[in-house]
């Protein structure tokens, strides 16, 4: 991590959390829990109870529907660290293939395909959306709950995509993605 | 401002929750000036040296090297307050996108 205060300076109980990692669930703690777990209230503890909310909480979208939303976003942003953890996530609650954020189109239902280029375009290109950009979906029969919780899922992951590249994240090593997947899926993001 | 009001919402089920994310990273417990980290939250440039880091992060975190915050330590700036400086600013890039998109859900979330 690039701030040394990121290496050390999360606390007794985190630090002994991070370095048991291995032992308890097979892989080295992903550095985005670094940057969750310093100064934990100001950031992290309350970023993590809406992260929780909307990737695991009541939603039209599937966990894996949502996790592919968090994959695509953050492939849109390039940033390789979130986009493979959680395209290995959506990969293993859908079912398929998820890669970089993307998909065989084929294999999702029409409401996901036609949320997507809407996702695209709030990512890169905040300042231009408008309701043309929505139709599609809501013609896919989107609701409005729906389309709420993809915004969501759009905007925590352009904060996650800055937080993790801009503190110099290191990739998680590939042979552990799917381990970490099932931690994700199992115990969710309020740690 | 929280997300929901802005977008003229009541029923937004994420609004609490987003709101206490702001509270914290925009509250009394900091480094820099509340008013600094509130600018940054609502995607607006920061005051001087820290501005060149906010933008970049907001525009093009990829372009972050060590050196990047070596220059702004070498200008007397603590790791708390970059600490505080990126976490303000990568929130204030979600909060311009949640503003958009709000912006365009038709007022019938029902929950």
């Amino acid at each position: 991590m690039r701030l040394a205060v990121l290496n050390g300076g999360q606390g007794v109980k985190r630090l002994l959390m991070l370095r048991l990692a291995p032992l308890v669930f097979g892989l080295h703690a992903p550095d985005v829990l670094r940057i969750l777990w310093y100064r934990e209230k100001f950031m992290g503890r309350p970023l993590n109870r809406l992260t929780e909310q909307l990737l695991r909480g009541t939603s039209e979208w599937s966990v894996g529907e949502r996790e592919l939303f968090a994959a695509f976003v953050s492939s849109k942003n390039r940033c390789r660290f979130c986009a493979e953890a959680h395209s290995a996530t959506a990969a293993a609650a859908l079912g398929i293939p998820v890669v970089d954020g993307k998909i065989d189109e084929s294999k999702v239902s029409e409401k996901v395909r036609a949320m997507l280029p809407f996702l695209e375009r709030l990512t890169t290109a905040p300042l231009e959306v408008n309701a043309r950009d929505l139709a599609p979906a809501r013609k896919a029969g989107v609701s409005e709950d729906a389309i709420l919780d993809a915004v969501y899922i759009c905007a925590v992951f352009c904060m996650f995509n800055r937080l993790t590249e801009s503190f110099g994240a290191e990739l998680v090593a590939e042979a552990d993605l799917p381990k970490l997947a099932k931690v994700l899926l199992t115990k969710g993001y309020d740690t | 401002m929280t997300p929901a009001k802005w977008a003229g919402m009541s029923s937004d089920p994420h609004n609490a929750l987003m709101q206490q994310l702001l509270d914290a990273v925009g509250g009394p417990e900091g480094t820099l000036p509340i008013e600094q980290r509130r600018a940054l939250l609502s995607g607006q440039a920061a005051a001087g040296a820290l501005q060149w880091l906010a933008a970049k992060v907001l525009e093009n975190p990829r372009s972050i090297t060590e050196d990047t915050f070596d220059q702004l330590r070498a200008r007397g700036v603590s790791e708390d307050a970059l600490y505080e400086v990126v976490c303000a600013a990568a929130i204030g890039a979600g909060w311009i996108r949640l503003v958009a998109g709000l912006a365009l859900v038709e007022k019938k979330v029902s929950r």
